[in-house]
């Protein structure tokens, strides 16, 4: 009894400083990053061409949620911007090793082409 | 001076270097995430490509280094100037991803000219080839047609020549058949004339014999009666010149040899003088007289010896020989 009385005031008196010392929740930037890493897992080239970029932002955005709930915004804060980062990463990354094969191909049929050209007399 | 001066102001900007280097790490903690985006974002705005085509990307990128920097220098959080590390490296690989990415895009397009370029090109040379063909199978009909055409007027050529040769041959078989008839026909005609004359094929030849009722007995000259039968032989005679005659007398064994050989021979004279004056020629015709030889019937008898008193016409073989009595 004397124990909680006692202990109540001083368990406060932290939240209240770590609360003062913490930023206010980074509502917006995680409503930012989730739609960020939303749209990346829910385009299919970025889950085929992109899989690591995509995983890490997922677990940026898992740490930022966490992060949320344990009211450590300033993790949070670090966490959502980073998988957000992550998420914009693997949407170029997949989208460059696309248009990189999809070049190949074209160089590919080029070549064909100009060897068909090549091999049959006109 | 002017040396010694140079050297103390070279002397003083080390020093100074020197200086600003300690004091910066003095100040400023080395964050090795930081100085690895520090490359990361250095290396994307090097390349001219990040530049041109990513630049909002690579401008984020620097502004997080920056921020990143200011905070290492206001020594702040190491979890603050890490994050914003990161973002900016992250944001720089961004950068050089979007930049290749576009790059590709900006590449395919120009090939795409290409790959209508080079299209067009294989069309027209396809078009070209197909022209060709065609053109090699008009040339190709013409021949078949040209050649058709010859073969045809080869074939009616030969059948016109088969026509011919069949005709000919129709024609050669009708000769053969109408000279077949006629030597058939020549044939029968002897074959008549010898049953009327007697005749008959031997190995001597073919003979005629004429018997002694022709003859007065023990005289040569021919009774009236010959004439018909005379006349038979020399028409019959007269109908194959080619042939040669033989003829020959004979008697039957009475009286005396001598006498006998004579009237043969002087019967045998008169035969040839009676065809002769026929119309046979008597270059064609020979005598000989045998006597009572060579006898065709017994002697004994009246009708033997009446058979045997005869004269015998031999008439050559196909091969014009004529075979006397040896």
């Amino acid at each position: 009894m004397n124990r909680l009385v006692l202990g109540s005031p001083m368990v406060l008196a932290l939240a209240i400083v770590a609360g003062c010392a913490s930023a206010p929740p980074p509502t917006e930037q995680m409503a930012v990053g989730r739609k960020a890493v939303e749209r990346a897992a829910g385009t299919p080239e970025v889950v085929q061409l992109a899989p690591t970029e995509l995983e890490r932002a997922r677990m940026k955005l898992a740490d930022a949620e966490r992060a949320m709930a344990n009211r450590d915004y300033d993790q949070a804060r670090r966490s959502v911007d980073e998988a957000e980062a992550d998420a914009r990463l693997a949407e170029a990354r997949a989208g460059a090793r696309k248009n990189d094969r999809a070049l190949a191909e074209v160089n590919q049929a080029i070549r064909g082409m100009r060897e068909e050209l090549a091999r049959r007399p006109g | 001076m002017e040396k010694q001066k140079r050297i103390h102001r070279s002397g003083l900007a080390v020093s100074l270097l020197c200086a600003a280097v300690l004091a910066a790490c003095a100040s400023v903690g080395i964050n090795d995430n930081l100085e690895a985006a520090r490359a990361e974002v250095n290396s994307a705005a090097a390349d001219p490509d990040v530049v041109s085509r990513a630049p909002l990307e690579l401008k984020n990128a620097q502004e997080a280094l920056n921020r990143a920097d200011n905070l290492n220098r206001g020594r702040d959080s190491v979890a603050e100037v890490n994050h914003h590390a990161y973002l900016a490296a992250v944001r720089a690989q961004t950068a050089k991803d979007l930049a290749r990415s576009r790059r590709d895009t900006d590449e395919m397009t120009r090939m795409q000219a290409e790959v209508d370029r080079l299209r067009l090109a294989s069309r027209t040379r396809e078009a070209n080839v197909a022209r060709a063909d065609a053109s090699a199978a008009r040339t190709d009909a013409a021949i078949a047609r040209e050649q058709a055409q010859v073969a045809a007027q080869q074939a009616a050529a030969a059948s016109a020549q088969a026509q011919s040769a069949t005709q000919q041959a129709d024609a050669e078989r009708a000769r053969a058949a109408q000279a077949s008839a006629e030597a058939a026909e020549a044939r029968e005609k002897l074959r008549v004339v010898l049953v009327e004359l007697q005749g008959r094929e031997t190995e001597r030849g073919l003979l005629v014999t004429l018997g002694d009722v022709l003859f007065t007995t023990g005289r040569a000259e021919l009774l009236p009666n010959a004439g018909p039968r005379m006349d038979k032989l020399a028409a019959f005679l007269n109908q194959f010149p080619e042939k040669s005659l033989l003829i020959e007398g004979y008697t039957d064994s009475t009286g005396s040899d001598a006498l006998n050989q004579e009237l043969s021979m002087r019967r045998a004279e008169a035969v040839r003088a009676a065809l002769a004056q026929r119309g046979v020629s008597p270059t064609r015709m020979a005598t000989r007289g045998y006597g009572e030889g060579y006898p065709i019937a017994s002697n004994t008898s009246a009708e033997g010896r009446a058979m045997n008193r005869r004269v015998e016409v031999v008439v050559t073989d196909d091969r014009g020989n004529l075979k006397p009595r040896a």
